[in-house]
């Protein structure tokens, strides 16, 4: 949040310096418009050098170039931000990320060592994530060093592979973390011990369900980040809720009844979110 | 137009098959054969699962349904279910109240309380008796409203 609100504060004082420098003249040209695109490119910039996305770094600057820079040099917009696409193509290439799966990433855990037989099988040689796996201990499932854990899909934090439910979707695991750039992206989560939601949503529509989930006894966390887009949240009306909200140009609404009762189990809710629109539907 | 009914006991209800003899396919033809359709569907009862249990929903107890995270998604008001057939198999045998309001979903124009124009995006459906929502893409909205509106007419 941050790092989101001093981009919001920059682009803030942009916005007033460039209405200041109109006023005395300094930069007379520049409409009341482009001004505010401005400032939206100097945010898109930002969340660009944060994530290191170079069409998003290149595209606005070459924006504000052509607006600013060479608005008498005879180069259109069009012009400018084509050869911008072209550059942040070639930088991406030579340096970008691996890619992202643009729709969800599971997270569960599981010890390196490949101590782990196949669900605890007997005599099952080599776990699963390692050489020199050791096999199951003789059907009563094996140890987990839960200070040797890295991530593998399908596994829970404490350990235990995740179970596949008849005619649905697998299990999610315990800790989902679900990204969404650009366009709708749908999810359902399955989880039989929920401890952590994490939605990240920039400029698309994200919608995820509680659809099959049963929320860990100490209750779970939901964490959501939402820039430009819209995030809407389906949760069960039988879960306590409790949110934090810090909301910047946009709207959080909640809709529907949350559980008064309180032995049921907390969702935890915190959502940050900037000039997008974050829905909690009870239902 | 003459109507006639044959028995034959020796069918299975699986068997037994409406036909419509005609020259050419009137107006009047395919309202029969619309009005026949929506008997016929009106009975259907969709097979959808909720873990390990399998059960069968009347298609009016359905809002819409959705294809999403490799599965069928089939919302009713309380609850979410999931359907072992494709979403164009299911819209094929479904009433006609419910309609494509996107490439992966399908609603029942029945149950909408609300549809929220939207020019820049896809617009929102809202239900009776229920806090969920659905979309309708901007392609298929033109579509949803004629039906809606040819429902309201027919009311």
């Amino acid at each position: 949040m941050k790092a989101r609100r001093i981009l919001f504060g920059v682009g803030l004082l942009a916005l007033a310096g460039g209405l200041v420098g109109r006023k005395m003249g300094i930069i007379p040209y520049i409409d009341i418009p482009t001004i505010i695109l401005g400032v939206v490119c100097v945010i898109l910039i930002g969340d660009g050098l944060k994530h290191r996305n170079f069409f998003l770094i290149l595209l606005p600057l070459a924006f504000i170039a052509s607006r600013l820079v060479f608005a008498y040099s005879g180069h259109t917009v069009f012009e400018a931000m084509g050869i911008a696409a072209i550059a942040a193509a070639g930088l991406t290439v030579l340096f970008g990320k691996k890619r992202k799966s643009i729709g969800s990433r599971n997270r569960g855990y599981i010890n390196y060592n490949g101590t782990w037989g196949n669900n605890g099988a007997p005599g099952q040689p080599g776990g699963f994530g390692g050489a020199g796996g050791q096999g199951g201990a003789g059907g009563t499932g094996t140890e987990i060093d839960k200070n040797r854990f890295v991530q593998q899909p399908g596994f829970r934090s404490n350990g235990e592979p995740v179970q596949d439910n008849f005619g649905y979707p697998d299990d999610d695991g315990d800790n989902v973390v679900i990204e969404n750039g650009f366009g709708k992206l749908t999810r359902y989560l399955h989880s039989s011990n929920l401890k952590k939601v994490k939605i990240d949503n920039g400029f698309g529509n994200c919608i995820v369900y509680y659809d099959n989930v049963y929320v860990d006894q100490d209750g779970s966390k939901l964490e959501i980040d939402n820039g430009f887009g819209q995030v809407d949240v389906y949760i069960p009306p039988f879960y306590r809720f409790k949110m934090k909200q810090d909301n910047g140009f946009g709207s959080i609404n909640v809709y529907g009844n949350c559980s008064m009762d309180p032995n049921a189990p907390l969702i935890d809710a915190d959502i940050d979110n900037g000039m997008g629109k974050v829905n909690i539907y009870f239902g | 137009m003459k109507i006639r009914v044959e028995i034959d006991d020796r069918l299975n209800e699986d068997e037994e098959e409406v036909v419509i003899r005609c020259s050419s396919l009137s107006e009047e033809v395919m309202m029969l054969q619309k009005q026949v359709s929506e008997i016929v569907s009106s009975k259907l009862k969709l097979e959808v699962f909720k873990q390990d249990t399998v059960l069968y929903l009347k298609p009016e107890e359905i809002l819409f349904l959705e294809t999403a995270d490799n599965f069928l998604a089939v919302h009713t008001a309380k609850d979410i279910f999931s359907a072992k057939q494709r979403l164009y198999e299911l819209e094929e045998i479904l009433p006609s109240s419910f309609v494509r309001i996107s490439k992966s979903a399908i609603v029942n124009i029945a149950t909408i309380r609300s549809v929220k124009r939207n020019i820049t995006g896809p617009s929102e459906i809202e239900f009776e008796g229920t806090v969920k929502r659905a979309y309708a893409s901007r392609n298929y909205l033109k579509q949803l409203m004629n039906r809606l509106e040819e429902k309201r007419l027919n009311k």
